[in-house]
């Protein structure tokens, strides 16, 4: 009685095994819906991670699918069929270069955004300075996408933790860093951006222009107090001059920026080519009244304003000494402004670009007064000011050219911008809807066995038991 | 009945059964012997095999001895053998018949002839109880006695148990040694050992990692304070120069000792006690860090030095410098010092500096010297004292400074002392009193004659009030007098503003305007203008040095007091006024400009630049200067090193809490905000709190990050 | 053209600051003799105890009589000296053991530290003209007057490789004590010193 009952168990159960078998195999078959309209609707849902290469395999079978698709559809005499995509969140470089080719391979391609993402970008530069700080600059797009409600701070981070976190951050937001991690990352929301710190660059040397005196000595005092090497020569007598560093012939290879301080004859000549090659001029003081720099200059200088009695020792310390009124030129950038009479901001630091180099104007007059009579913090502000203005004035890392490579879309930098470089912008919703698609949540999957192993199993088992049956019928006799 | 049938003479059947029934007993035993023997062998074989096979398998971690797996196992492999040996081996125990067999076998063997099977046939007979012949019984019975088999059969059962027994005695013995031997499978036939660890080895491997230990402060010794003992701390504070004791139990760490700002050798030391270790070390001025590490594990003890302060000393009286006319009479003295630990002695020390011109003789007078022993530990103290000036001999122009010194007990012979303000007291000339009287101390400036030119303003307008109520005579007389005071000041203020380039002295005498004496600076109605042309301005002196203004705002004021100067002589103090207000203004203007030395002896010579330009003989060299060094910026490096000690954190938060102390203890000095941060870190470890937020605190006070104006230029500005 | 140079001298309250009146106008003559710098033609004096002594980062210090700051003097000073200034100390008695080097020495060691004796291999003594043997000695010193003693060297106090306070016992105050235009008597101009100070000052 048991033997039969064992026999039936197994038919029993091999049978239910082999169904298993069969509706999962269908199922997985199913990842991909053809509908009427023969559009290919693949959904990557959120369980994709931003870095991460699990899109892959399905954007793969997709494809796959698709290309079967097309030509079953090509031999069913029907038009050309659209792969959609819906991003629940912003691919990965790898992901985003893959759907790119899809797209450049001929493939059309549209995408539904559903990342709810902003745009976000950011470049990093490092100065050839002493110290090699890192200058970042993160822009944001609002109100280009889907916004969320309640704005979400920026947040800067590195290896190291959050460095960072600014709320209304406005569309540009801007650090200087004196170190960091190689990699830096911003986030804004959902959107995440990485970039990557250069490595620091060979520091040239800065040359000056000054005669001997006050101001000449105390701001090179200031710049070799920064780490700058700078060159010279201050001419004390017809035949007497004092030599600072190693002056050599103005060239870019050696010099990376020009600091003229007084009101004295320059090779004007020479200057307006050097900064035409990329070298920086800073023009402090009575250098903004030399007539042959007029080319170079900011804009028009007039009078002299007179300084603020005591205001070298407040918070404006600027204030307090002379400075000459600088009208700005439209093409002129001001960097620094401060606080004038009458609620009217007076240029502090005005710079332009000439040719392939910059020009910075600094209107103060004897700023080695804001050292030497300003607060206990004057002399490191004075230093920190002189290196600012130096800084502002030199390029950023020498390009390297790497021979071959043309990348011309924003990069990793720019994630949102390059998916749509790369794949085109998103979709209108209504277009995407019309193919009746079905959304195929990936999630359930998960981290289980793959899909087909099941029916392998299940299939293994089934015959396992229906061997079992048949043995145990032979043994007892039976046929 | 069968005994009967044996005939006399012969052995009874009972003898011959007997007989053969200690031959069959000895025979089995035999067996039995060889049975055991072969049991025995067959398990030893098999249990040192499996040892063998069992080293070989598990070399890679070599067992101790007498492992159970190393045992057991064998063990039963051999005990499963042995049985399975000894029931193989089984065989039926030799009746006597066949013992019949074997002896008449043995007897044919000896006689080279083939049994005839008498014997056997006899006991078979015998056993079933039937009757034997008596030629069977004779035949059976010679067989029997021609046999040596007793004797041979007992060097048999001798010779079968006395090698077993050998055998397996030392089989045993060779097992036994093996098993209480540390080495695996080389027991038997005295094998070396081959490979494993000794006993020593074992045993060393065990350090235990470095513990709690007590701190000990011992300050120096002419600070008399007690020491201090902390427990288990890991920063300490101690006075320059103590002796720190660091103790702990168990095998002596290895020592590393940095200073952290090397005023010396930190001369820190280590040695093994009865109890454990003792580390010394003296401590400095700043901060050192002592390492030591036993067992993997290192710890910090952070030694935070502070120097002994010099003593403080302000001077409570006199109050002010002075001036006497005679060296009579007594000033009292009065003086408070201070100090963090404990005052050694204090006084006031006097310095009298007599002559003139270049000539100088100077003495030290010490007064009202008080002493304090190091014990009292006096930290602050009240200093008296009476200064006699006629004690001190002294004569018109000499000067005396007055400060007040303290010292506290640091015995080194360059010691600082503390030191209060000095006080000058000065005898005064007798000519100084016959004219007026010039102060030692800061010269009058502008403000005297601002002060005499505000008087003057004020006197005129009080007269000019009054000017309806009086006659005309009286206010023209008062109107006068003002005129000269104005006409005074007018002329110290123009000997500044008009220099000569004689070199000698302008003469001190007030000129006014009706005084009779040629006024040569009276020119074009006395205004006079900036020019060389006035070089007709000759003085009495008859110098041809040409007088050159050089006080624009001065000579505005000079130029105003003349008109009003002019305007009091008419009579006419209402029409002074205006000149008066501006000459005001334009010394308050010039005050503000530049600070002027209106003392008795102006700068008297101005040097013309123009004139003298380049007209050296030489003119120097080209020359190179020396550049500056540039300032060491730690940022950069402590931020990395806070960013892995972060890191640190979740793996081994021991090791992190060193790093962070240590940061800690570097920018005391230098960076104390980023040092506070950092403290704040430590104390958010000690209550096992989340310091991630004060990490990020921390690196935003490092400075390493600064938001900037994001304009349209490509780099950022620091505001 | 940049700012013109400005001898400043030091006014302290506890002595005869002002004893040597004649030495910004030499100074001031030989700087425009020999250099070409802009300079203003006469000097002034700023008292040590307030803020103007910033505007200066030169300054010159003499006396006879005892040197002992007062509190303010020494926080001015301090400040001064560290923020760049340069001070240049003569002892006009030329003697050791004199009341102005003794006190002197205290109370500059007190502010920023002890003096050292400077190498007369220095830049000071090149950056102009050049004097091989270190400070040019002085007839007061030859003469036997004060000390009796010729000073090899100047001291001073160097920080971050900058003279920061310059101290003479070698009476300079004496020796450059004379109307400028007798230079023209004499064969070896001897305030030439004084011009590489100022030299050094405005462009070290």
């Amino acid at each position: 009685m048991s033997r039969h009952f064992f026999e039936r168990f197994c038919r029993a159960v091999a049978f239910i095994a082999m169904l298993t078998a069969l509706i999962i195999s269908w199922r997985a078959s199913a990842n991909g819906v053809t509908n009427d309209a023969g559009r290919l609707v693949v959904a990557i849902a959120d369980s994709l991670a931003v870095d991460s290469l699990e899109g892959m395999p399905v954007l793969r079978s997709a494809v796959v699918k698709y290309a079967s698709g097309r030509a079953e559809a090509a031999r069913a005499g029907q038009g050309g069929d659209t792969l959609v995509l819906s991003l629940g969140m912003v691919p990965s470089t790898p992901l985003r270069a893959a759907l790119g080719s899809v797209r450049a391979s001929g493939i059309p391609l549209v995408w539904r955004d559903e990342t709810g993402a902003r745009g976000l970008a950011a470049t990093v530069s490092r100065a050839a300075a002493p110290g090699a700080p890192i200058d970042l600059r993160v822009a944001t797009a609002r109100g280009v996408l889907r916004d969320a409600p309640g704005e979400a701070p920026l947040v800067l981070r590195d290896a190291g933790g959050v460095l960072d976190s600014l709320t209304n951050a406005g569309d540009v937001a801007a650090w200087r860093l004196g170190s960091a991690t190689e990699q830096l990352e911003v986030q804004h929301g959902r959107a995440r951006v990485r970039v990557a710190v250069p490595d620091s660059t060979r520091v040239r040397r800065l040359l000056v222009l000054a005669q001997p005196g006050w101001e000449g000595k105390f701001v090179v005092a200031a710049l070799e107090e920064a780490g700058w090497l700078v060159d010279g020569t201050m001419r004390v007598s017809p035949t007497g001059a004092v030599t600072i560093g190693s002056p050599q012939a103005l060239d870019t290879a050696r010099y990376s920026a020009v600091i003229v301080l007084d009101s004295m004859a320059v090779d004007a000549a020479l200057l307006t080519r050097f900064v035409n090659r990329g070298g920086g001029v800073v023009l402090g003081g009575d250098a903004l009244r030399i007539a042959s720099l007029a080319a170079l200059r900011q804009g028009r200088v007039s009078v002299l304003r007179g300084a603020i009695a005591g205001a070298l020792l407040t918070d404006a310390p600027r204030r307090g000494l002379e400075a000459w009124e600088l009208e700005p030129t439209p093409d002129a950038v001001v960097l620094e402004t401060d606080r004038g009479d009458h609620a009217h901001a007076e240029p502090a630091l005005v710079a332009r670009r000439v040719g392939a180099g910059r020009v910075i104007a600094m209107p103060y007059h004897e700023t080695w007064r804001w050292r030497l009579q300003g607060t206990d913090e004057g002399m490191a502000s004075h230093r920190a000011w002189w290196h600012g203005a130096v800084v502002a004035a030199i390029g950023a890392t020498v390009p390297v050219r790497v021979a071959g490579v043309s990348e011309s879309h924003p990069g990793s930098g720019a994630p949102y911008a390059d998916l749509v470089a790369r794949v085109g912008a998103p979709a209108a919703d209504s277009v995407a809807e019309q193919g009746g698609s079905t959304r195929v949540d990936e999630r359930a999957r998960g981290n289980d066995i793959p899909l087909p192993l099941y029916g392998w199993v299940l299939l293994g088992t089934a015959l396992l038991l229906l061997v079992a049956e048949w043995t145990s019928r032979r043994l007892r006799g039976a046929r | 009945m069968s005994s009967e049938l044996l005939s006399a003479g012969q052995v009874r059947s009972g003898d011959l059964l007997t007989t053969l029934e200690q031959l069959r007993r000895a025979r089995h035993a035999v067996s039995v012997g060889r049975r055991l023997l072969l049991t025995l062998a067959g398990a030893l074989a098999v249990f040192v095999c499996t040892r063998l096979l069992l080293a070989a398998l598990s070399v890679a971690e070599p067992p101790e001895a007498g492992s159970a797996a190393h045992v057991s196992v064998p063990l039963l492999l051999a005990l499963l053998v042995a049985a399975g040996v000894w029931w193989r081996s089984r065989s039926a125990a030799p009746d006597l018949a066949r013992t019949a067999l074997w002896v008449e076998e043995r007897q044919a063997a000896v006689r080279g002839a083939r049994p005839d099977f008498a014997l056997t046939t006899a006991v078979e007979m015998l056993e079933q109880h039937r009757e034997v012949p008596t030629s069977l019984a004779q035949v059976a019975v010679g067989t029997l006695r021609a046999s040596p088999t007793l004797g041979a059969l007992k060097t048999e059962r001798r010779l079968a148990w006395q090698w077993p027994l050998l055998f397996v005695v030392v089989c045993a013995v060779l097992v036994w040694r093996d098993l209480q031997r540390p080495e695996v499978g080389a027991a038997s036939d005295g094998q070396s050992a081959s490979r494993g660890t000794t006993e020593s080895t074992r045993k060393a491997a065990v350090v235990a990692p470095l513990g709690a230990w007590r701190v000990r402060v011992q300050p120096p010794a002419y600070v008399v304070q007690p020491a201090r003992s902390f427990d288990d701390v890991n920063t300490v504070p101690a006075l320059s120069g103590s002796q720190i004791t660091v103790s702990g139990e168990g095998q002596e760490p290895t020592l590393e000792a940095d200073v952290g700002d090397s005023t010396g050798n930190a001369g820190a030391s280590i040695r093994a006690t009865a109890n454990g270790w003792l580390a010394t070390m003296r401590a400095s001025a700043g901060v050192q860090t002592l390492r030591l590490s036993r067992g993997g594990r290192t710890r910090l003890l952070i030694v935070e030095g502070r120097a002994d302060s010099v003593p403080r000393v302000s001077l409570d009286a006199p109050a002010r410098d002075s001036v006497f006319r005679e060296p009579a009479g007594a000033l009292p003295l009065a003086a408070t010092a201070h100090d963090d630990l404990g005052l050694s002695r204090a006084h006031f020390e006097l310095i009298v500096t007599s002559g003139e011109g270049e000539r100088f003789t100077v003495r030290t007078v010490l007064l009202g010297e008080q002493r304090w022993s190091a014990a009292a530990g006096n930290r602050e103290a009240r200093l008296r004292g009476q200064l006699d000036l006629a004690a001190l001999g002294l004569q018109a122009g000499d000067v005396v400074h007055l400060r007040a010194v303290a010292r506290d007990a640091h015995p080194a012979a360059d010691r600082e002392f503390g030191s209060s303000e000095t006080r000058a007291f000065r005898i005064a000339r007798p000519a100084e009193y016959d004219s007026v009287a010039v102060e030692p101390a800061p010269p009058p400036e502008v403000d005297k004659s601002l002060l005499s030119q505000r008087m003057l303003l004020m006197l005129t307008e009080k007269l000019d009030r009054a000017q309806p109520r009086m006659p005309r005579a009286e206010v023209v007389r008062e109107s006068q007098k003002i005129a000269r005071d104005q006409a005074r000041l007018r002329l110290a203020v123009g000997d500044v503003v008009f220099q000569r380039l004689s070199g000698e002295s302008a003469a001190e005498h007030a000129h006014t305007a009706g005084d009779g004496h040629d006024h040569g600076v009276d020119l074009q109605g006395g205004k006079l203008a900036m020019s060389t042309s006035s070089t007709t301005g000759m003085l009495e002196e008859g110098n041809d040095s040409p007088v050159i203004a050089i006080n624009q705002p001065l000579l505005e004021a000079y130029n105003a007091m003349w008109d009003a100067g002019r305007a009091l002589e008419q009579g006419d103090p209402h029409g002074a006024i205006p000149p008066m207000k501006r000459a005001l203004e334009a010394i308050e203007k010039s005050r503000a400009a530049s600070r002027l030395y209106l003392r008795g002896r102006p700068p008297q010579v101005i040097v013309d630049i123009a004139k003298v330009r380049l007209t050296g003989k030489d003119t120097g060299q080209v020359t190179v200067r020396s550049a500056r060094e540039p300032l060491p910026t730690l940022t950069a490096a402590r931020d990395a090193r806070l960013v892995r000690a972060a890191g640190l954190v979740a793996t081994a938060p021991a090791a992190a809490r060193d790093s962070v102390a240590l940061l800690r203890a570097e920018s005391l000095v230098d960076a104390p905000a980023f040092a506070a941060a950092l403290g704040n870190v430590l104390a958010a470890f000690e209550r096992d709190g989340d310091a991630t937020a004060l990490f990020v605190q921390a690196r935003r006070v490092l400075g390493n990050v600064s938001r900037t104006r994001a304009t349209p230029w490509s780099r950022g500005v620091t505001p | 053209m940049s700012a013109p140079f400005v001898f400043a001298t030091a006014q302290y309250e506890s002595g005869d600051w002002d004893s040597a009146p004649m030495v910004p106008a030499n100074i001031i003559d030989s700087v425009a003799r020999y250099t070409q710098l802009p300079v203003r033609p006469q000097g002034v004096i700023v008292p040590l105890s307030s803020d103007a002594t910033w505007q200066y980062p030169l300054l010159y210090l003499t006396g006879h009589l005892p040197v002992r700051f007062t509190a303010r003097e020494t926080e001015v000073l301090r400040k001064y000296l560290d923020r760049g200034g340069l001070l240049f100390i003569d002892d006009h008695n030329h003697d050791v053991d004199g009341a102005f080097n003794k006190t002197a020495r205290e109370e500059i060691r007190r502010v920023i530290g002890p003096l050292v004796p400077l190498p007369n291999t220095h830049e000071l003594y090149r950056c102009f003209f050049v004097f091989d043997n270190g400070p040019p000695t002085t007839s007061h010193e030859m003469n036997g007057w004060g000390d009796n003693l010729v000073h090899e060297q100047l001291d001073a106090v160097v920080k971050d490789g900058r003279i920061r306070v310059l101290f003479s016992n070698k009476d300079y105050s004496s020796e450059w004590s004379f109307h400028p235009d007798n230079k023209r008597f004499l064969s070896v101009d001897n305030t030439r010193f004084g011009v590489n100070l100022v030299v050094y000052a405005l462009t070290r």
